[in-house]
């Protein structure tokens, strides 16, 4: 009759849990290796997480989820103008929160800060024709003042870029500038705007008032030039090509950019903080390691008399080696368990007291937790081997 | 007097002229056959520390083996417990040659049918009397349900059985002993060995100690304890001189002659 197995694990672990609970204190400072090593691992790879998190999110609201849809172009090189009904059908699809229009601005239409500089001296100021709210998609922020509304798009006013507002020497609403031999009052200055550089050196007066002042441009200055489509995350490019879709139902060309280029950055920073935060696991681990098999080889030598009277009662060398195994791995299991705890409180604390997200990489919680456990059954093979050669007599002799 | 050593008798005829003689060979739980220990030397040299020594061991049989320290004593009950392997020469158990069991089917063979009782108890410290009992069962085939119940039964019987969950450091050391005994006597073993079972008691706690193994054989176990005390060795029908690793026969008388 073949002992069954359930009875073998249960000897086993028996065992190993009387060996290990044996001498408390030991028990604790060998496998405080383990939980430290499991502890820095998922400390780090949590503050990690957290960092990584609250900087996506950060790249998000920049500009990974922006996409700017502009007229494409055809076989022949020529702009297919985008169809008037493209912001409100990319404003029906679900992943899309928030549609910016831009109408095209005047040709040739000069800035200056007024009438006394000399029509030549240019200063590279672009003007931008936008639609009320447009600026909200674009998730920009004002230094000063407010955005152009409902309530004054009919009237000859204008917001300011960072960098426009610096090369017209204005520095707070109320200003007058001049645009096309016209005079502007500035509403507001615009924060630097990184997730769409553009509107740095740029102007940017009311569509209803562009329309009304042009009227006989009012065909050119009605053509979309820009929409910008605030998405939420997710894959970027079958958001572009759901935008395309939405912009031109009819299949003519359109080109949707990234407004930046994130996504590559995003990418790159999950790689590298992961795997520091791994590497570092993996060193503490090898050294928890180190610390459970010195221990066991002391246990070892310490318990020769137990294990020549195992051997006496009818242990093999292989129920001696399978024993001390368990024992380095059940070190390792609570030290493991331990580690995670702590590691997890450590970095959850330190995610709340930088007002990051508390993320945790949960799938990685019994990843390390199984590497610990490995790394115990690793750390006791030798001692345990030194345990099983031990012939009876000598390890009777032993104590 | 002179002391005849049963090696020198002839393999063929096994008989020292005692009770045994009478059984054949084949009955005889343990035999032992011109079987040797050596070790090496510390100049690599041979160093024979049991000469070669022939004898039988019958079934229920009680046998002291006494002799000075250093004799070899140890040496020739770790060969009969199947500890050790000898060096030359056969031991057989129950008609079958140990030396050519295996390491799996000799632990099996101890783990099933064999007992032993140390002089340092060898208990494990940390776990109750019961649980150290139990650990003499863990590598049979018992269910942990029976082990603990045969272990119950055997501290009963060594008179334990109102400690059964008393750890070693709570006992006195002739209870632990008994806690050893009750460990060898679970497995209802055929032969139980005792390595100066007494030696780590006093005179008094010593002779009870003897007395619960004399019992504990009564129910059919063989008994083989080594001993420095002449008074226990006494007490044993057969008595085993062993000195400078050769083993004689001894009776109530004295030296038996050949």
């Amino acid at each position: 009759m073949r002992k069954p197995f359930a009875t073998r694990i249960a000897d086993l672990l028996h065992a190993a849990w009387i060996g290990a609970t044996g001498r408390v204190s030991r028990t604790i400072l060998a496998s405080l290796g383990i939980a430290l090593g499991v502890a820095a691992y998922v400390a780090l790879s949590g503050i990690a997480a957290s960092n990584q998190a609250a900087l996506l999110a950060r790249l998000d609201a920049l500009g990974a989820n922006l996409q700017v849809v502009a007229p494409g172009q055809d076989a022949t090189g020529q702009p297919v103008p985008l169809p008037s009904y493209a912001p409100d059908t990319i404003a029906r699809q679900s992943a899309v929160e928030r549609v910016g229009v831009f109408l095209t601005p005047p040709a040739s239409a000069q800035v200056f800060k007024n009438e006394l500089v000399p029509k030549t001296n240019g200063n590279a100021l672009a003007v931008a024709v936008m639609r009320p709210g447009a600026l909200k998609a674009v998730d920009v922020s004002f230094a000063q003042g407010r955005g152009i509304d409902a309530r004054n798009e009919n009237l000859p006013v204008a917001v300011l870029g960072s960098e426009a507002a610096y090369r017209l020497g204005v520095n707070e609403p109320g200003d007058r500038i001049l645009i096309d031999n016209e005079w502007y009052g500035v509403i507001g200055i615009l924060d630097p705007v990184p997730q769409a550089q553009a509107f740095n050196a740029s102007v940017i007066i009311g569509a209803q008032w562009a329309l009304d002042h042009y009227p006989d441009r009012a065909e050119s200055i009605g053509a979309i030039s820009r929409i910008y489509v605030r998405t939420t995350p997710g894959d970027a490019e079958s958001l572009r090509r759901m935008i395309a879709h939405a912009a031109n139902l009819t299949g003519g060309n359109v080109s949707v950019t990234a407004s930046a280029d994130l996504s590559q950055a995003r990418n790159a920073t999950n790689d590298s903080l992961t795997t520091l935060g791994l590497m570092i696991g993996v060193i503490a681990l090898a050294v928890g390691g180190m610390s459970i098999a010195n221990m066991m080889i002391v246990t070892v030598m310490e318990r020769r008399g137990e294990i020549g009277l195992r051997r006496a009662l009818g242990a093999t060398p292989g129920n001696i080696r399978l024993q001390f195994v368990a024992e380095a791995a059940l070190l390792s299991a609570i030290g493991g368990l331990a580690g995670v705890a702590i590691g997890a409180g450590a970095a959850m604390s330190v995610a709340i007291g930088a007002g990051q997200p508390t993320v945790l990489d949960w799938a990685g919680l019994p990843m390390a937790w199984g590497a610990a456990v490995l790394v115990g059954i690793l750390a006791g093979l030798y001692p345990a081997s030194r345990a099983a050669r031990l012939t009876p007599t000598e390890a009777l002799r032993g104590e | 007097m002179s002391a005849t050593p049963i090696t020198k008798l002839p393999a063929a005829s096994t008989g020292t002229g005692d009770s045994r003689q009478e059984e054949p060979e084949g009955n005889a739980l343990l035999t032992l056959d011109h079987v040797t220990k050596a070790f090496t030397g510390k100049d690599g040299s041979p160093l024979e520390i049991l000469h070669p020594t022939t004898l039988n061991i019958g079934h229920g049989e009680r046998i002291a083996i006494v002799g000075p320290s250093g004799s070899g004593k140890s040496t020739l009950l770790s060969l009969l417990g199947t500890l050790d392997m000898p060096t030359s020469g056969t031991l057989r158990y129950d008609g079958e040659n140990v030396a050519a069991m295996g390491e799996r089917r000799r632990s099996e063979l101890r783990a099933e049918r064999i007992g032993f009782v140390f002089q340092q108890f060898h208990l494990i410290a940390t776990v109750s009397a019961l649980e150290n009992v139990m650990t003499g069962l863990q590598y049979t085939d018992l269910p942990r349900r029976e082990r603990r119940e045969r272990a119950a039964e055997a501290l009963e019987q060594v008179g334990l059985g109102e400690r059964l969950h008393h750890r070693p450091s709570q006992l006195s050391g002739g209870e632990q002993q008994r806690v050893a005994i009750a460990r060898a006597l679970a497995k209802q073993p055929d032969i139980i060995f005792a390595d100066e079972p007494t030696g780590a008691l006093d005179t008094d706690t010593g002779h009870a100690i003897i007395e619960l193994l004399l019992r504990a054989a009564d129910q059919g176990a063989s008994l083989v304890v080594v001993t420095h005390d002449p008074n226990i060795a006494a007490r044993f029908p057969r008595r085993l001189h062993i000195q400078d690793g050769m083993v004689t026969e001894l009776d109530e008388g004295g030296v038996r002659h050949a």
